[in-house]
């Protein structure tokens, strides 16, 4: 049989997909699960972060924001409403998208680093609002003290289950339709406008490109997509507070993981949440007694080291053996 | 018949007067020059048509629109494209692929979008570096470039900014080659350039600028011997009165 690069790329895609679904059927033990459900939910909040920071060519440090506003929404609708999560998903997703257009319009005219410094400011300003208010009219905020939501069963339409395996599969069909909408739209004309107008944002004008309009279509996209991953949180750990869902750690970490795996790429957020997360899972569980916050120095360090000698992300060095291996591949096929 | 005409065109940066009451027309098919020392303003001039800076007074007409106050991306989208005097290629990017972000202007469909690009890269030879980074290639080739990227918005009028700056006779040759060529296609161009020559063998007509305003205008012959055009290259004690 012979086959081509493309076929050979092909195959091994889907064999990695056929391993990913089957993971839980091989693996029982809970905590790789919940590890593999981390490292999945990084990919793609890293992924939905890379529409505006890769893509669009600024870099925002103020996601957690949107996850906050995602995670808030879907749970106050659920646990003082009895609106299902899944409702609350989409609302939430909407606000945030709605939230982000308003965000983006002063801010997108900021360059480098203003830009990051406005997001920011905007990130933690959320944070501080959902810490100091208790309530909004008869609205239970939480406070500082959060949200807890009460679990009332295994259910579909609660979005709650004992067992990590529906959250294993939710986050990784979750994953696979982010990806497919990205790889659609760097081949659309909208994804050839936005990266052009991150790598030069006078020059895309002048062949047409309008780029505020298509920045901000990013951020609403970014914003949107990243409100749904907190609402899959707050109902994977069923607990959210403001320092969990909006913290600046965890915006700064968004932005490391896609930096670092190769920022504006496809592959590099995947590649990054894949190395990083397990790494600092790692360093937290056996080091984080001693030395915590080690994990995020360790992070610091490689995004310095990655920044240095391979500016582009580790995709750069990983898509070239790859690319080598499936050549060679296609050599021993023919022979 | 004028496809681009300005009308008084003023542009002041704080006190001092960059472009002053030019009085400018094209018509549709003509090669047209604008001459003038460095810091004349004419890239100024060429800033204020393609939407880059908004001017300070006058009325700018293209094609029957008034563009005064259009945005640089509704100016190309109806179909004046320019060149920058400092390349600004997407570095990253294949030639390929910088060429297809002009070609979308026309169509919604990247396979539509792509043909059109291949089209123009073919048209300017160099159709054997579509796959090589933006950042990869020499100066006369990112020159290259940004002029394919410009041409495939389809444009009916093309503002060149120094597009021979920096290269070898040779270069300059071929370029001024591909400007007749596009020019046959049906294209109006409007061209600033520094090397006096160049200029001369390739505009039907030209305009001279010195100190923001239009010193003289005609013929290369005419502008050549005009007295104010000397004066402003040469000095005063060069016109032969």
């Amino acid at each position: 049989m012979k086959f081509s690069e493309k076929q050979i790329k092909l195959i091994l895609l889907m064999l990695s997909a056929i391993v990913v679904f089957l993971i839980p059927v091989f693996i029982k033990n809970q905590g790789y699960i919940q590890i593999f459900i981390v490292v999945m939910f990084f990919m793609y909040i890293a992924t939905a972060w890379n529409f505006v920071g890769g893509f669009a060519g600024v870099l925002p440090l103020g996601n957690a924001a949107f996850i906050a506003i995602g995670a808030y929404t879907s749970t106050i609708l659920f646990v003082q409403y009895g609106i299902s999560p899944w409702v609350g998903m989409l609302a939430g997703g909407i606000i945030s998208a709605i939230i982000g257009i308003i965000i983006g319009l002063p801010t997108f005219k900021l360059r480098g680093a203003y830009f990051a410094l406005a997001t920011i400011a905007f990130g933690e300003g959320i944070k501080v609002l959902f810490q100091n208010i208790d309530k909004i009219g008869s609205v239970n905020v939480g406070g500082a003290r959060g949200i807890l939501i009460s679990y009332s069963g295994d259910s579909f339409a609660n979005f709650q289950w004992v067992s990590r395996i529906p959250y294993y599969y939710i986050i990784l069909v979750m994953l696979i339709i982010l990806l497919a909408i990205t790889v659609f739209l760097m081949n659309s004309k909208m994804g050839y406008y936005l990266i052009a107008g991150g790598e030069d944002p006078e020059a895309a004008a002048s062949l047409g490109v309008n780029v505020a309009k298509y920045k901000l279509i990013a951020m609403a996209l970014s914003a949107f997509f990243t409100a749904i991953a907190g609402t899959f949180y707050a109902q994977w750990i069923l607990y959210i507070l403001p320092k969990s869902v909006g913290s600046i750690d965890l915006s700064f970490e968004i932005a490391f993981i896609a930096i670092i795996g190769g920022r504006g790429t496809i592959i590099g957020p995947i590649l990054g949440a894949l190395l990083l997360k397990p790494l600092g899972e790692l360093t937290r569980t056996y080091l984080g007694g001693a030395l915590p916050g080690l994990h995020l120095f360790i992070l610091g360090l490689i995004l310095v080291l990655v920044m240095i000698y391979q500016p582009r992300g580790i995709q750069e060095v990983l898509t070239k053996i790859f690319n080598r291996f499936v050549k060679k591949m296609v050599t021993i096929k023919r022979s | 018949m004028a496809i681009l005409k300005t009308e008084k065109i003023i542009k002041k940066f704080g006190g001092l007067v960059a472009v002053k009451n030019m009085d400018f027309e094209v018509n549709e098919k003509e090669i047209v020059g604008i001459i003038g020392a460095n810091g004349a303003g004419k890239t100024t001039f060429f800033n204020c048509i393609s939407g880059n800076l908004e001017p300070t007074s006058g009325r700018i007409i293209f094609d029957g629109h008034n563009i005064t106050k259009y945005k640089p991306y509704q100016i190309a989208k109806l179909g004046l494209a320019r060149t920058f005097q400092v390349v600004k290629p997407f570095a990253n990017k294949t030639v390929l692929y910088n060429v297809t972000v002009g070609a979308f202007v026309k169509t919604q469909h990247k396979k539509d979008a792509i043909e059109k690009a291949e089209e123009t890269i073919n048209f300017l030879n160099i159709y054997e570096k579509k796959n090589v980074l933006a950042k990869n290639l020499t100066l006369p080739e990112r020159k290259r470039l940004e002029l394919a990227r410009a041409l495939a918005t389809r444009p009916k009028l093309l503002l060149l900014d120094e597009v021979m700056a920096g290269l070898r006779p040779d270069e300059i040759k071929d370029m001024l080659k591909i400007i007749e060529k596009i020019n046959n296609h049906g294209v109006t161009i409007v061209i600033i350039e520094h090397i006096m020559q160049v200029i001369m063998s390739v505009s039907k007509r030209i305009y001279a600028m010195n100190f923001g305003e239009k010193i003289a205008c005609g013929t290369p012959e005419e502008v050549a011997k005009n007295k104010n055009v000397i004066k402003a290259y040469l000095g005063d004690e060069y016109v032969i009165s």
